[in-house]
């Protein structure tokens, strides 16, 4: 009797432990995974997202934000109007860049109101200036996908890495591994 | 006389309800700003490309604060497309663009504060008043004024250095080229370095040089590697 418990607390605490072990690992991989991609805390709260366009090109808006379609199951751009509840509203190449050398921004509201990116959106202003240092379309493209990386909650990478999310010029538009897994590691696959 | 203490009253009243007021705008403003930091996306330019793309390349002091009236938020149908500030600073030394421009300048930095939000790129921290920096300046603006090239850094505090991560190398680069008294040769080849790493230990200084119009007396100590690379410590 005596060695039937001693095995049924051995097993239960062999469980429990394992359980723990399990947890613990799960807890330092999601930890890992956040630091590895550098991801905004705040975001839209759903990826089901409508586009809509201020002013400039609605040609590199459509090319833009089609590009971070089918990467997660979870995140979906759409094109839409103003009154959508949760949008991203870009002005591309039509505005010229208030400061030397700026070449694009990305603005988060709620509600009308400025927030910060550890906090929910419902509004995402995405804008790419008229800048002589985005002289051909790949290099302004590149950098409309980048705003609506931001949008999307993607941050700067703290590491050297290929991303479209890098800062600065470059004719190479296409959204890299890099960029992918940090997109699904904020939504979800 | 009771006329007369009832007025001393009042005016006494009056004053103190005056410097309340004006005690608690100030303090409200300053203490309930909220802190938004958004990205953006710059340029990044190689210090050559600084160079050869300012107008002005200039040791500056800040003369104001930022404040609500020397900030601008730039709309478009009802969207914010922009925000940005004036402000006014003092040139202490121009190393680029003297004849073009007087010594009082007003410079559009990316940073602004609108209806209590202090709005700003991350990791940009805004001109303080009082503060000197070496500032690379450009017109290529959507107004023509004069502003800060690229924003991140492109403004270096001087009484500041040790405290620059990104770009630290531009930093120092420009830093030595006009702001030390190193021969021409010694300047270049801290200019062409393929790296330079910020240290805390140079042992073995190949230059060492003062920071002319620093606050404080600062010294450059300089350890060229034979592979290109400079170690750099700045001692107050």
């Amino acid at each position: 009797m005596i060695t039937i418990t001693k095995n049924y607390i051995s097993k239960k605490s062999t469980m429990l432990l394992l359980v723990a072990v399990i947890i613990t690992t799960l807890m330092f991989q999601q930890t890992s995974i956040a630091a590895k991609y550098n991801v905004f805390k705040g975001g839209f709260s759903s990826g089901s997202i409508t586009v809509t366009y201020i002013d400039g090109s609605e040609r590199l808006c459509k090319s833009a934000y089609k590009k971070w379609n089918k990467i997660s199951s979870k995140v979906k751009l759409t094109k839409g109007n103003h009154s959508a509840s949760r949008r991203i509203a870009t002005s591309f190449n039509k505005i010229k860049a208030p400061t030397a050398g700026k070449l694009g921004v990305t603005h988060l509201s709620k509600g009308g109101v400025k927030v910060d990116t550890s906090s929910r959106w419902d509004t995402a202003t995405c804008i790419q200036y008229v800048n002589s240092k985005l002289d051909t379309h790949d290099k302004r493209l590149k950098t409309c996908v980048h705003e609506i990386g931001h949008a999307l909650s993607l941050a700067h990478p703290k590491r050297s890495v290929d991303s479209i999310m890098n800062q600065g010029v470059s004719s190479n538009n296409n959204i890299q591994g890099y960029d992918k897994s940090a997109l699904k590691s904020k939504w979800g696959k | 006389m009771k006329k007369k203490l009832f007025g001393y009253v009042c005016v006494s009243l009056i004053t103190i309800a005056f410097v309340f007021g004006v005690f608690t705008l100030f303090f409200k403003e300053s203490k309930e700003l909220e802190d938004i930091s958004y990205h953006a996306d710059n340029y990044v330019y190689s210090y050559e490309e600084l160079k050869e793309y300012s107008q002005i390349i200039a040791l500056i002091e800040v003369m104001d604060n930022l404040n609500k009236k020397n900030s601008e938020e730039l709309v478009s149908q009802g969207y914010t497309v922009g925000c940005i500030a004036r402000r006014q600073v003092k040139v202490l030394k121009y190393f680029k663009g003297e004849r073009n421009y007087g010594n009082i300048l007003t410079i559009l930095e990316p940073a602004s504060i609108i209806k209590n939000q202090y709005i700003h790129p991350e990791d940009y921290e805004k001109l303080e008043k009082g503060s000197k920096h070496l500032v690379f300046l450009s017109d290529d603006t959507a107004t023509g004024e004069l502003s800060l090239m690229s924003a991140y850094n492109r403004t270096f505090d001087i009484d500041n250095l040790n405290d620059i991560d990104e770009y630290y190398d531009l930093a120092i680069k420009s830093v030595v080229e006009y702001m030390t008294d190193l021969p021409v040769e010694q300047k270049d080849e801290v200019i062409s370095a393929d790296e330079i790493i910020k240290s805390n230990n140079v042992k073995n200084a190949d230059v060492q040089t003062e920071i002319l119009g620093a606050e404080h007396d600062m010294a450059l100590y300089l350890e060229i590697n034979a592979d290109g690379k400079i170690a750099v410590q700045i001692i107050e």
